[in-house]
């Protein structure tokens, strides 16, 4: 049920920018016949009922899937409502109020939304009811509604439909469906009940009551869409409209001041604002009358331009976007923590343990995970490297010194780079130094020489000299580049007998060493 | 006794009644379902909502009218002089005749209705005719 409960809200959110441009059409095309707006309410009711939809360039929808069915169980709850600007407002606020806490796994959102789908469902049965009472009541009151039409004795044609008589009638509306009966309050002057009644057989000719009916079950399925609403009333009023029109253009111009007449006097009276939702009350009287005295028959260009627009909209909005347009909205800034007034960027080779000196700092906050997903992460600094900051978070396996395996998931430490200090890529640096050291006997001249500045020195032997910051540097050498190295050590600047070979001694003691006695640490800082 | 409480509907249904009594139920279903357009369901409700009224009264399947028409046209007039025109008559006749047209031919036959009443009620104790 959840499932068809955020289907629901997605198409309704999707019908929603075309409800916008139906209104807006609604307000331009004044003079264009009001058959073309019940053809465009007709298709604004079929992307209401569509489930499925093709995807087209032409779409104007901005997105097919606000919200992913999937929410629920997402790390990060997110929306993708197509606009940049508005995802990038609203998310991290979803997720500050969604996000699963680290302790407990279950999402917030897994049992906020169901609940919403049962309440979604118990108002759709609430809309149903309240639609079956109505008429039900309405029914029983204008049970003794008095034959008006034809009179005593007269005969119903096939087309003529029975109009009746009944205190309870406000204004004048048609109810039923199999059977449509006309309704009319008592007291009517007999020219007035001619043009009411004329408007009504009207309406039942084109089965407007069906029409009515099927937009009013969309309303109970979107019951909690201001905009549905707002599209039901509107229709609701262009179906008057378009009746009218039909009324009218076989009418001289004495006769639709007549007929405009007729409608005011019936709807003067009109005193409750609940109409039922079955019947045809009056709406927007004066929308009304207007369009009745300045009709005109519809020249060929305007009906032409009416085809036009409609094929328009059914093209542009019954489509849903490209897929891959959203994934490049989602991604045009590269992700970045924001620490200290500096960005971080591009994540790359995680390791398993943190390297020496970085202590945990705190959890990154929203502003600070900046829409990288990782807000409630652990975050760990070093006092004497800004360059990097390590983010202890989900992300792929190492499969190599240079490789992820992206489809392994686990958390590990993520290394951030500052953006903008320098060339922080091809210099080695002692965080690189300890998290090579890891692989022990397996490491290869490549894994250094590919990736890293270095100077060749060697005279016979290979030596290459990977220099790393004024302390240390790091040290490669042996006879066949195709062979393991003999030695990679790590050495300090100073004295270079002072060093480690790092495939097989501990590289952390020896840089914790180092640093202390150099200055560079302040004492407090003692081991993990 | 007060004249009960007849609606529009109830009315229509009420001038078949007088126009035909005393006249059988089922005669009644027939004549509504031709000119009313009710189903017999209705018609029989109808009898037994004015029979608690007070309005008629269904006896062996025979319907009599309790009340006449004139007195419940009286009822309904003495009503909305009461309610609209804070029971005076005048007011009540003045936007009668400010609202509706009125044809020469009508006013004269208010003219001789009045006249008539004057002549009837008011000449033995001489108020009348100063006017």
């Amino acid at each position: 049920m959840t499932g068809i409960f955020l289907k629901s809200v997605n198409m309704g959110i999707a019908a929603g920018w075309l409800v916008f441009a139906v209104m807006v059409l609604r307000l331009i095309l004044r003079r264009v016949p009001k058959g073309l707006m019940l053809v465009l309410w007709g298709i604004v009711a079929l992307r209401l009922v569509l489930p499925v939809s093709v995807q087209s360039v032409f779409s104007l929808i901005p997105s097919a899937e606000t919200i992913s069915p999937d929410i629920m169980e997402m790390q990060e709850p997110r929306i993708h409502s197509g606009i940049t600007a508005f995802n990038s407002a609203v998310n991290p606020a979803i997720m500050q109020a969604f996000a699963p806490s680290p302790e407990e796994s279950a999402n917030p959102l897994q049992i906020v939304i169901p609940v919403a789908a049962v309440c979604w469902v118990a108002g759709i049965a609430v809309m149903l009811l309240y639609a079956v009472i109505r008429y039900w009541r309405l029914l029983g009151r204008i049970r003794t509604a008095v034959l008006v039409l034809p009179g005593p004795g007269g005969t119903v044609g096939a087309a003529r439909v029975c109009a009746y008589q009944s205190e309870y009638v406000d204004s004048p509306f048609v109810l039923g469906f199999l059977r449509p009966r006309i309704y009319l309050q008592f007291c009517m002057a007999p020219e007035d009940l001619e043009y009411v009644v004329a408007h009504e057989q009207a309406h039942i000719r084109h089965h407007d009551q069906w029409w009515k009916l099927a937009g009013f079950f969309l309303l109970s399925l979107y019951w909690y869409d201001p905009v549905i609403w707002a599209a039901y009333f509107l229709f609701c009023r262009d179906l008057e409209l378009a009746c009218d029109e039909r009324v009218v253009r076989d009418l001289g111009a004495a006769q639709r001041a007549d007929y405009a007449e007729a409608l005011l006097s019936c709807s003067a009276r009109r005193s409750t604002a609940a109409v039922c939702p079955l019947a045809f009350g009056e709406t927007g009287v004066a929308e009304r009358v207007r369009n009745i005295l300045h009709y005109k028959k519809p020249a060929f260009w305007l009906i032409v331009l009416a085809a036009f627009v409609c094929m328009a909209v059914a093209v542009c909005f019954l489509t849903d976007p490209k897929e891959d347009i959203e994934e490049n909205m989602q991604w045009d800034v590269r992700p970045a923590i924001l620490m200290d007034s500096s960005r971080y960027i591009d994540p790359y080779m995680p390791a398993s343990k943190l390297p020496y000196g970085y202590v945990y700092a705190g959890i990154l906050d929203a502003a600070q995970a900046n829409d990288t997903g990782l807000e409630g992460c652990a975050y760990y600094t070093s006092p004497y490297n800004k360059d990097y900051m390590y983010v202890y978070q989900e992300c792929g396996m190492p499969a190599g010194t240079h490789e992820i395996d992206s489809a392994l998931r686990q958390y590990m430490y993520q290394p951030w780079l500052r953006e903008g200090s320098g060339d922080g890529r091809n210099r080695l640096t002692l965080e690189e130094v300890q998290r090579l050291s890891e692989f022990g006997e397996e490491l290869t001249w490549t894994d250094f020489m590919q990736w890293y500045d270095h100077v060749e020195t060697g005279s016979g032997l290979y030596i290459q000299v990977y220099e790393i910051d004024g302390t240390f540097s790091l040290w490669i050498g042996g006879g066949l580049m195709t062979d393991a190295p003999m030695y990679i050590y790590l050495q300090t600047n100073a004295d270079p007998k002072d060093r480690v070979e790092i495939r097989t001694q501990d590289v952390w003691a020896f840089i914790g060493a180092h640093l202390v006695e150099t200055g560079n640490l302040d004492g407090g800082l003692s081991a993990r | 006794m007060e004249t009960p409480k007849i609606f529009e509907s109830e009315y229509r249904f009420c001038l078949i009644l007088w126009e035909h009594e005393p006249v059988g139920s089922g005669e009644l279903v027939r004549l509504c379902a031709e000119q009313l357009g009710w189903k017999p369901t209705t018609v029989y409700t109808v009898i037994r909502r004015l029979s608690e009224r007070g309005v008629l009264k269904n006896e062996n399947a025979v319907v009599t009218s309790l009340v006449s028409k004139d007195e419940v046209q009286a009822a309904e007039i003495d009503e909305l002089v009461e309610k609209r025109f804070e029971g005076s008559l005048p007011a009540f006749v003045a936007a009668f005749t400010r609202h509706s047209r009125i044809s020469k031919k009508e006013i004269d036959a208010v003219q001789q209705m009045i006249d008539s009443y004057r002549d009837r009620y008011s000449a033995p104790d001489g108020k009348g005719g100063s006017r």
